[in-house]
């Protein structure tokens, strides 16, 4: 130990306390620990000069080194360092159990929020449940059905009443023919290939048999055999009698849009949107708000039940009505396009706002009786919550709401305003689209309908 | 610290804690009603407080009271004879065992304790009262560490008195070795070291202090400045090794202050001559323990005061 000058030690002998020493209370207190700080400082000055007081003190000291503490005299004990350096600790440690408590939650949020798509089993097992519909010439009267019915029979290949069926494909963008009464459906490229994939799945039981027993049943929409290439050049045409597989587990939500061969027994098709053979990046199947979701995002159907509801199907019936099913085909409603909206024409298309009312139909003939009014469909496609229909007489109508609210569009281009019946949609994203008509015409949009151009 | 009279503050939080107090010093066993205790609580912040004193540290003052040793105290103070033998069965071993270690022989140690004991009983007496030291206990510090406090009074009070009386040849024969005496220390020519030294010295902490003067001056133990400081023997080494590097280098400081060259400071500070030869004496000099009472010194304290 290093030692002090000699002149410390005199000094320190030097002085001497000439205060009344602390009576035996107060040194027992001191050593106990148990003196308020102010009192514990003034005999520490006491003891630093009177020696007597300290040799009283050491001899005092008990035996052993456990000397009772009383009392915590010492102001700030929770402040001392062998105190904080735990409460540091433990603080670290709830900090880090919190930040994990809360990624948790979030990871767990995220996925009971995505909509998980029912896997290809559960679609085929849908697709079985439900009967492959053909078309029906419009004098068969349809109970009206909302459900598919489950007995599929063998799909024809021709219908007195044929129109272009659309169906999604797996991406959910072209539409092909609708039901047969509108008109005969002619099979495209990609009809011809999903055709033969439910061919195959058909080997699995996905679908029945009627559905993927025969490449083109029926031709639908356009007897112009040039129009089908056109029909769905960027996707993949869901064939008017084939049932397209449901998608899979791992795009989350979508649109089941199938289409179903046409049978007697069934007047609804089931417009399915799959994407099983995807051409375009997942985020494009997806649906949201701003029309371009990124993959994994949950599907926004309309604009109550945006963030957490599946996105709906869409279907249009034998008599040309549009439906649409939030419960994977098991009920079906009828959409009126009549809703009221209040988006301002762009230059090169007219928006007519209309009037919405929903209605559930279960008769067909009621449900004609009133949709006397509205427009006659052939063609839906959905992306989301963005929904494109079109019918007769060159009507288009676009939804943004999964169709609580509707807006009639009316291309224009130089002038000229599209003609014909809108016989097929393709819409791979809700900015992209071509409208196909019954008059060859072609019309492409790249801005979500606001302007056209013709082909 | 010490008032005469309990302030009014003092008597409020009295009252207010009186309640849990009294619980608390179980004193009616020993014949100690609740207003009595309040008697000796008052009495005790009248010594211990000053008279302005905030509330809240009237109120830890009290709440920090041994006051079930208080009543015991002062119940046998008072002659209640549960509360002795309570006592008697608590303490009186534990009396004799810190006698023995503070007087590290058995006949002193008993004599001391007995000694004591008899204090404590209250065989004196003053105006008829029968006066007991354990009337001075106040509750501050636990019984048996007041009681060892004491004792360590008492031994140093009466070591101190009868010291002169003994012979050096009466030391000598009981195997006392001496040193020989230190050399008057060298007269300081130069104020100004001192001055730097109580400078510096009266800069230092109350702690700081105290630590160097029992290890310098004392020569106690880390070990005993540790248990009298309630800290570990590593922390007072530290502090004393860095008290003494920092003392030279301060004192240089203020002698430069004072017009000294640094030189100068330093060769003021350097250890003399005879400064070496003292420390090489007293590195060999055996260390004495404490003288233990004896026979001897006790029979000449008798033998003056019949003189």
């Amino acid at each position: 130990m290093t030692d002090v000058p000699k002149i410390v030690r005199e000094r320190l002998k030097a002085g001497v306390a000439t205060d009344t020493h602390p009576d035996a209370n107060v040194l027992t207190a001191f050593t106990e620990r148990s003196l308020p700080e102010s009192e514990r400082v003034f005999v520490l000055q006491h003891l630093a000069r009177c020696g007597q007081c300290r040799e009283i003190m050491s001899l005092a000291l008990p035996e052993d080194a456990s000397i009772p503490v009383l009392a915590p005299a010492r102001s700030g004990g929770w402040l001392a360092w062998p105190t904080l350096r735990w409460a540091f600790v433990a603080a670290g440690i709830i900090v880090i159990a919190s930040l994990g408590t809360v990624q948790y939650r979030r990871q767990e949020r995220a996925s009971s929020i995505a909509y998980k798509a029912p896997t290809p089993s559960f679609a085929v097992k849908e697709a079985e449940n439900k009967a492959i519909a053909t078309p029906v010439p419009p004098n068969v009267s349809n109970p009206g059905k909302q459900e598919v019915p489950k007995a599929p029979s063998k799909p024809t290949e021709t219908s007195p009443r044929v129109s272009p069926a659309t169906a999604r494909n797996s991406l959910g963008r072209t539409s092909i023919g609708g039901p047969l009464s509108h008109g005969p459906r002619v099979l495209n490229q990609f009809q011809q290939q999903n055709a033969n994939i439910q061919q195959q799945q058909n080997t699995n039981g996905f679908l029945p048999q009627s559905a993927a027993a025969a490449p083109p049943p029926v031709a639908f929409a356009r007897p112009d055999a040039n129009q089908q290439p056109q029909a769905a050049t960027s996707s993949k045409a869901i064939h008017g009698d084939v049932a397209r597989t449901a998608p899979t587990a791992q795009n989350g939500p979508a649109l089941t849009v199938q289409s179903e061969s046409v049978t007697q027994q069934t007047s609804t098709y089931e417009i399915a949107q799959n994407n099983v053979e995807r051409a375009k990046p997942a985020d494009d199947l997806h649906l949201s708000a701003s029309r371009k979701v990124p993959a994994g995002s949950p599907v926004q159907f309309d604009t109550l039940a945006r963030k957490a509801v599946p996105a709906p199907r869409w279907t249009i019936n034998s008599s040309g009505a549009l439906q649409r099913s939030y419960d994977q085909g098991n009920t079906w409603q009828d959409v009126d396009v009549n809703v009221a909206a209040g988006v301002p024409a762009p230059e090169s298309s007219l928006l007519v706002p209309v009037e919405k009312s929903r209605a559930e139909a279960k008769d067909v003939d009621v449900t004609l009786a009133k949709k006397s009014a509205s427009p006659v469909f052939r063609a839906v496609a959905a992306n989301g919550s963005d929904v494109w229909a079109g019918g007769s007489s060159g009507m288009l109508y676009h939804s943004v709401d999964s169709g609580i609210h509707w807006t009639r569009i009316v291309p224009s281009f130089s002038g000229a305003t599209l003609t014909g019946e809108v016989i097929a949609l393709d819409f791979p994203d809700p900015q992209h689209g071509k409208v196909t008509t019954s008059t060859s015409e072609v019309w492409i949009t790249s801005d979500s309908g606001q302007t056209w151009q013709k082909q | 610290m010490i008032s005469g009279k309990p302030s009014a503050a003092v008597q409020s939080v009295v009252n207010e804690l009186l309640f849990e107090l009294h619980a608390k010093s179980g004193c009616e066993k020993f014949g100690l009603t609740r207003d009595s205790l309040c008697v000796i609580l008052l009495e005790v912040g009248a010594k211990h407080l000053s008279s302005g004193g905030a509330e809240p540290g009237l109120r830890a003052f009290y709440l920090s009271l041994r006051v079930d040793e208080l009543a015991l105290a002062r119940a046998c103070a008072d002659g209640h004879n549960q509360a002795w033998e309570v006592f008697l069965t608590r303490y009186r071993e534990k009396l004799y065992l810190s006698a023995l270690r503070i007087a590290r022989e058995d006949s002193a140690a008993r004599e001391l304790a007995d000694t004591l004991y008899a204090d404590l009983y209250g065989t004196n007496t003053r105006d008829g009262q029968r006066v007991s030291k354990l009337a001075s206990y106040t509750g501050r510090g636990s019984l048996e560490g007041w009681l060892r406090t004491v004792l360590a009074q008492e031994y140093v009070n009466r070591y101190r008195r009868t010291k002169r009386l003994v012979s050096l040849e009466e030391e000598s024969e009981e195997g006392a070795q001496f040193s020989a005496p230190e050399p008057e220390p060298l007269p300081v020519t130069d104020n100004r070291l001192a001055q730097a030294t109580d400078e510096v010295l009266g800069a230092l902490s109350a702690e700081d202090r105290m630590v160097l003067s029992a290890y310098y001056l004392d020569g106690r133990t880390l070990a005993e400045i540790a248990r009298t400081l309630g800290v570990h023997e590593s922390t007072i080494s530290r502090k004393v090794d860095k008290l003494a590097k920092s003392l030279r280098k301060q004192i240089v400081a203020a002698l430069t202050r004072r017009g000294m060259s640094r030189r100068q400071a330093e060769e003021a500070l350097e250890v003399d001559v005879r400064d070496v030869q003292m420390d090489i004496r007293r590195s060999l000099t055996q260390e004495s323990p404490p003288v233990s009472f004896s026979k001897k010194r006790v029979e000449a304290e008798v033998r003056e005061g019949e003189g």
